[in-house]
């Protein structure tokens, strides 16, 4: 559970898919990170990561953490965008359909509600084809 | 009457609609409804907005589809208007959200528009006013809802949930240049959810007559009696669609033949999308136009009011459909839920959050 504020801090980075690349060993790493977590080299630049992806591995959450029942069962996948492997959850498909190598496309979703009641607004996975 | 023949367009366009369905006649057992109400007011299915879906996530994907087809710079982007009446929040506005989220500069004007079904319109109206006057260079209307419906209210039948948008410019720039546009409103009290409640309440037959039918024929004999037109001028009628027969009915009789009105009919399929309805039959019209054909679009709104405008269709439409999902596409896509689902996703059952 979080605040609406730390989600509205962090929105930019999420929603447009911002990432950091390492400029020494080219090790792209989603959030941004202040260092890279490969080499530990500072020297880092931001880029957007690209909005299709593919599906590397997933997992079905069926108990899930509190708030997040109205969404269960929840689809959490390992997701490949260009460089960068973002984990995040998968929509519009129920677990069985899921796949490994699925094409699958940013969209912007709802997610449980914060401890102060907002709405918070986060990137999740559709197949691309749907 | 606004008379913005030539200057002003319609530059990009994009619906929504969600992948769920449910099927009218489902709903109708569920509450010991004849079988026959689904037919007598033609609606086959309805889209059922996820759980994580609301007017915000719908309005950004519509919104979006209209930007890709537009191919313009966010940043040039000067107004945003969200037209709902199922709003996330009773008080902060959807329009910045779907706006930041786009990556729409800050310097702009942004609010959320609500009239029932047609502030999407009012949305598109005001735009073509700013766009004409220079003081934006283009203008975003989105109309989104997540239509509420009293369960066991044969508006759950229909109320159904999706998203269109329009990016208003320069006609240079413009898929469609709007010819006229007119607004006929007045107070009626056909339909209305009061501060607090969770469904709406409706005057049962009294939203057809003086009503739907009583403001759209208005506004649209205004709109051909201020510019000359008449039916046979017009390729395509798109009315608001609560469902499959009032605009069939509302085209009969404004004296428009079966076959302009049938092709932007959407709700057999999807149900009313609410401020969504009417423009997105105006995006599946527009998706198979030829250049140089007209089409009439009147949405109406409950409280109430309808607009009546007029757009003409340039040869860019032709190279812009292929750049975002067609309704069509969206419409064909879909998966099947039960009612216990659909109430699930639409937050119908009661249950302690902690």
């Amino acid at each position: 559970m979080t605040t609406i504020q730390r989600v509205w801090r962090l929105k930019n980075t999420l929603l447009n898919l911002l990432a950091s690349r390492c400029s020494v060993c080219g090790h792209v790493t989603y959030p941004p990170k202040m260092r890279c977590p490969v080499c530990g080299s500072r020297e880092l630049r931001e880029e957007s990561l690209p909005r299709e992806g593919e599906v590397l591995s997933y997992t079905i959450i069926r108990v899930p953490a509190k708030g997040f029942e109205d969404f269960t069962p929840l689809i959490i996948a390992l997701i490949k965008l260009g460089d960068a492997k973002v984990l995040a959850e998968v929509v519009d498909v129920k677990p069985e359909e899921v796949s490994v190598g699925m094409r699958v496309v940013a969209t912007v979703r709802r997610t449980a509600q914060t401890i102060d009641g907002g709405v918070p607004y986060v990137i999740k996975f559709k197949p691309l084809r749907s | 009457m606004t008379s913005s023949r030539f200057r002003v367009g319609i530059v990009g366009w994009g619906a929504y609609i969600p992948v769920y369905r449910i099927k009218a006649k489902e709903i109708a057992r569920q509450w010991g409804f004849d079988d026959r109400v689904t037919d007598s007011i033609w609606i086959e299915e309805k889209a059922v907005a996820g759980a994580d879906e609301d007017t915000v996530t719908m309005g950004w994907y519509a919104a979006r589809s209209a930007l890709l087809r537009a191919g313009v710079n966010p940043g040039d982007i000067g107004a945003v208007f969200v037209g709902t009446e199922s709003k996330p929040y009773a008080v902060k506005p959807s329009s910045t959200i779907i706006a930041d989220a786009l990556g729409i500069s800050a310097k702009k004007l942004s609010t959320d528009l609500e009239f029932a079904c047609r502030a999407g319109s009012e949305g598109i109206r005001i735009s073509v006013s700013l766009v004409e006057s220079g003081a934006v260079r283009y203008g975003l209307a989105i109309g989104s809802d997540t239509a509420q419906a009293n369960p066991g209210d044969v508006l759950e039948l229909t109320a159904s949930s999706g998203a269109a948008a329009y990016l208003v410019g320069p006609a240079d720039e413009s898929v469609a240049v709007f010819e006229s546009l007119v607004t006929y409103v007045t107070d009626t009290p056909d339909f209305w959810r009061r501060d607090g409640s969770r469904y709406p309440a409706h005057g049962e037959g009294f939203t057809g007559e003086p009503a739907y039918f009583h403001h759209i024929v208005s506004a649209v004999k205004m709109l051909m009696n201020e510019s000359g037109l008449k039916p046979s001028d017009f390729d395509y009628a798109v009315f608001h669609q609560p469902n499959g027969k009032f605009p069939l009915q509302v085209g009969r009789m404004l004296g428009f033949p079966r076959e302009k009105v049938l092709p932007g009919i959407v709700t057999p399929w999807i149900g009313n999308t609410y401020n969504a309805s009417a423009l997105l039959g105006l995006a599946k019209i527009l998706e198979n136009s030829k250049p140089g054909q007209r089409i009439l679009v009147a949405p109406f709104g409950s409280g109430a009011g309808a607009d009546a405008i007029s757009v003409l269709v340039t040869d860019k439409v032709l190279e812009r459909v292929g750049k975002a999902p067609t309704v069509e596409e969206l419409i064909a896509r879909k998966k099947y839920i039960s009612y216990a689902e659909y109430a699930k996703f639409r937050n119908l059952i009661h249950r302690n959050l902690w």
